[in-house]
């Protein structure tokens, strides 16, 4: 029976260890692409996919993350609904919310896919001045 | 019974690199995820609506107001309520201790200059125990001290004008609680004007 377990065990560890690992990418992904169209100021929807594919292939990239960019799923939504034929403009709250199916994980860990929702605002910069 | 207890032994010793594989990877996942909360948190803070049609993306800063926004946006993205000095996290956030948290304005003319700042954590708070100019530059350094002492310097930052720095310090429990807690130290800086 021990015998049977040491191979089990450690590839328990690593799947876990690898779980921590992609969802940390992912939520830093998401992050950055929150900030990313924020800072556009205004944002036509028929970009919004374009724009997302771009950052997000680019960021796995440019950071060497161990991600695939075509399994992201990527929403950008309004903040009280879908978005609607309108496009995004300056102080609109929007959320992006991003699906990434769960790494290789050994049978008995059934981990979820990982889910990741953020709140961003189209914010033209700079707003403040110094008084 | 000797490959019974060597089989037992090797399962001892990978789960003991395992727990501290797993470990490694909580405290970097939890830093990552609190350095992007503040940075969100803060670029939100560091704008204002203005919708009068004429200075729209202008107006003076209100440290209260900009404190507002952030703290509401640490909410809506991390489930951290502030609670009077710290953040207190709900259930849907990462962290599950409470996290200290201050927030500073820096003027033009401080941003000119370089800094030397400590901060202390007291109990759920943090402290600015010093703040020291060291010259010109606009260079900010920054570190803060434990409860048990210790000190953790925070990467260093330039200033290129007036500026709002927030910093964060929190602490996880770890699988192995014989090593200590993780210790999540964050700064983060956001230039309001150009």
């Amino acid at each position: 029976m021990s015998l049977l377990l040491l191979p089990i065990v450690p590839a328990g560890f690593a799947s876990v260890h690898k779980y921590i690992q992609v969802q940390n990418d992912v939520f830093h992904v998401t992050a950055g692409l929150t900030t990313y169209l924020s800072k556009r100021g205004t944002l036509q929807l028929n970009e919004v996919d374009r724009l997302v594919q771009e950052f997000v292939q680019e960021e796995v990239t440019s950071q060497a993350l161990p991600l695939e960019p075509d399994r992201f799923s990527v929403r950008v939504t309004r903040e009280n609904g879908s978005l609607s034929d309108e496009e995004l403009t300056a102080y609109d709250t929007f959320q992006v919310a991003v699906d990434y199916p769960r790494p290789w994980m050994v049978s008995w860990l059934q981990a979820p896919d990982i889910h990741v929702e953020l709140t961003g605002t189209m914010e033209p910069v700079p707003h403040y001045k110094e008084g | 019974m000797p490959v019974v207890l060597l089989s037992l032994f090797i399962l001892l010793f990978s789960s003991i690199i395992g727990v501290n594989h797993v470990d490694t990877a909580l405290a970097a996942s939890s830093q990552t995820w609190l350095q992007d909360q503040v940075d969100l948190a803060l670029y939100h803070a560091s704008i204002v609506p203005v919708k009068d049609g004429l200075n729209e993306g202008i107006k003076e800063i209100q440290l209260n107001e900009a404190l507002d926004r952030f703290y509401d946006r640490l909410k809506q993205n991390g489930d951290l309520s502030k609670n009077s000095t710290f953040l207190q996290p709900g259930p849907k956030s990462k962290v599950k201790r409470p996290v200290a948290v201050y927030v500073d304005h820096i003027s033009l003319e401080d941003s000119q200059k370089s800094w030397d700042v400590t901060y202390t954590v007291n109990g759920h708070t943090l402290v600015q125990t010093s703040r020291t100019q060291a010259g010109t530059g606009g260079e900010l350094r920054a570190k803060i001290i434990t409860p048990e002492g210790e000190m953790l310097p925070l990467p260093p930052k330039q200033l290129h004008g007036p500026a709002l720095v927030a910093v964060a310090y929190g602490e996880e429990e770890k699988l192995n609680r014989y090593t200590g807690p993780t210790r999540i130290p964050v700064i983060s800086i956001q230039h309001i004007s150009n």
